[in-house]
């Protein structure tokens, strides 16, 4: 058996190529959320001046925000090269999930029962279109 | 909302899928042995131009209406684009594919409506 048949990392185990790029496509999730939660304290963080919030600037959130939007974009470009973007980007529909999840799972928010329907929907169409041989199509 | 912030709405969710369109072009090229980096820059560009417009119209659209109201229109945006990645890029999507990608954009839009 090759052991040639990914470049990454194996242990002991043979990762699939489709394994891969599955947890590539769930880190450039973890780093958009980071963005956008760093980007909300910096943005609060700063005064209220005026429309365009530029005392956002001084803040140290702001600037972390910024290098994990940068982190995540590469990630993402890197994903790009072998998976179809349709099924990438259906994938990072999570991202506009963990806000709500994070709310009801930190701060005791509730869900409604709609959006709590809402949410299974997204987790299901992820799973379905996104499974593992789907992202493997495309494999060279 | 009046008809231009709905215009204005549509034109966002193009924008997304046009962007990503472009950036998945310009990294294609990337695993091609001939491939020049030229054209690889120039159609990355193009990419980042769009999604950077994108940006700050929805910033625009954010300073005057409602989260809940915009995000109803993010569930396009995951249909859109595998419809577009299908027409014009000629990438094959499964049975599952397509109704995942369905249960996806009715979810977002439950999420931001409900």
């Amino acid at each position: 058996m090759s052991s040639l048949e990914s470049s990454a990392p194996s242990f002991g185990f043979k990762v699939s190529a489709s394994t891969i790029a599955y947890l590539k496509l769930l880190f450039c999730a973890v780093l958009s959320a980071a963005a956008e939660l760093c980007l909300k304290v910096g943005a609060a963080g700063g005064g209220k001046d005026s429309t365009m919030n530029f005392s956002a600037l001084a803040q140290a959130g702001t600037w972390l925000g910024i290098v994990f939007f940068v982190a995540q974009f590469v990630v993402w470009l890197h994903v790009l090269r072998k998976t179809p973007v349709g099924i990438a980007f259906a994938v990072q529909s999570v991202v506009q999930l963990m806000v709500p999840i994070g709310a009801w799972a930190l701060l005791n928010e509730q869900i409604s029962a709609g959006r709590a329907l809402g949410i299974a929907l997204v987790f299901a169409g992820v799973l379905l279109a996104a499974a593992p041989s789907a992202l493997a199509d495309e494999r060279l | 909302m009046s008809p231009l912030t709905l215009s204005l709405c549509l034109f966002c969710q193009v924008l997304i899928v046009a962007g990503n369109l472009l950036l998945k072009h310009a990294m294609s090229g990337t695993n091609e042995q001939h491939g020049s980096p030229l054209r690889t820059g120039l159609w990355l560009s193009a990419g980042i131009a769009l999604l950077a417009l994108w940006f700050f119209l929805w910033l625009g659209l954010l300073s005057k209406w409602e989260l809940s109201q915009l995000y109803a229109f993010e569930g396009m945006a995951p249909i859109l684009l595998m419809v577009s990645a299908w027409l014009f890029l000629g990438e094959k999507v499964s049975l599952r594919g397509w109704i995942g990608v369905l249960m996806i954009g009715a979810g977002l839009t439950l999420v931001a409506g409900a």
